[in-house]
């Protein structure tokens, strides 16, 4: 697991960045989770939202595993899931990127990883409904044999503390 | 009515990582079966959420009593599980009731539309003056 905070470079506004890797292990997305909930209370959300956007990067990591979890554990040693926080004044924005094939590439089978139980039919898109209703924008992409997730949440007046 | 605790645990896994949640299970006769459930329900630790729901309904009990109070984190897995439980006890004509689930858990099963298919009571209190059969 690998932390770092650093400013990003030529934002003229110098948001700040914290990025943490962990392993694309179940017992790590409760360490993701302490991660953005701390730096979502640096923004002065109200707890309900730090809640939301905590649940949302959760739910993302979440979906990480499962995809993982259809593969042979050989093919997914060492794999990580990258949580990158950018916070700016009015908003917080979360990528998280994993190198893990998107469902329909991953191989077919049951899941293997830890007897997890995914009992709906389709978990992700269930996930993905829920995760646009905590967070003001979603997008998933796939690229480079990976799945790239950004989430944004904005501060507004009935948001903030 | 006669009422025992048979299995409580903090379980921990391969590797040493502690699961933060905690399942009491109480059989309250040989139809109902109370969990008191407590600390993170997550993809980490729904699956002994599972394990323990899988061996009440194992021995055919007709109403899983899951108490949520102290339940400090809900996701979709822990939903998941929940949904799954309340499919397997309808095929068997039970019935599941879910008590005093916090306002985040509330939250989650409102945004997936679940809380129109649970069972859920604010306590204990409120189980009782609904339901038949006294809620352990």
């Amino acid at each position: 697991m690998m932390t770092s905070i650093a400013e990003h470079p030529g934002q003229t506004t110098r948001p700040e960045i914290v990025t943490l890797v962990i392993p694309c292990q179940a017992d790590y997305v409760s360490v993701a989770r302490m991660m953005i909930a701390g730096v979502a209370s640096r923004l002065h959300f109200s707890a309900d939202t730090v809640e939301d956007i905590r649940m949302a990067v959760s739910e993302v990591c979440t979906d990480s595993i499962e995809r993982a979890s259809a593969h042979e554990p050989e093919t997914i040693a060492g794999l990580t899931i990258e949580v990158i926080a950018l916070v700016s004044k009015d908003s917080i924005t979360v990528d998280v990127i994993d190198h893990i094939p998107p469902h329909a590439q991953a191989s077919p089978g049951a899941h293997k990883n830890n007897g997890i139980a995914f009992p709906f039919e389709d978990s992700q898109a269930i996930r993905d409904a829920l995760i646009e209703e905590l967070v003001d924008t979603f997008s998933r992409s796939h690229e480079r044999g990976g799945t790239f997730v950004k989430l944004t949440k904005y501060l507004d007046d009935e948001q903030a503390v | 009515m006669q009422c025992s605790i048979n299995n409580a645990f903090v379980a921990k896994v391969k590797g040493g990582s502690k699961l933060n949640l905690q399942i009491e299970i109480e059989n309250d006769g040989p139809d109902t079966t109370s969990l008191r459930v407590s600390g993170e329900v997550d993809v980490f630790t729904a699956p002994k959420l599972k394990t323990a729901i899988d061996d009440s309904l194992a021995k055919g009990i007709k109403r899983l009593v899951i108490h949520l109070n102290d339940v400090e984190y809900f996701d979709s897995t822990g939903l998941g599980v929940l949904i799954s439980t309340l499919k397997t006890l309808q095929e068997q004509q039970g019935t599941m009731i879910l008590i005093g689930p916090t306002q985040r858990t509330l939250r989650l099963f409102d945004l997936t539309g679940v809380s129109k298919i649970f069972t859920i009571y604010d306590n204990i209190d409120e189980a009782n003056a609904h339901e038949t059969v006294s809620v352990p």
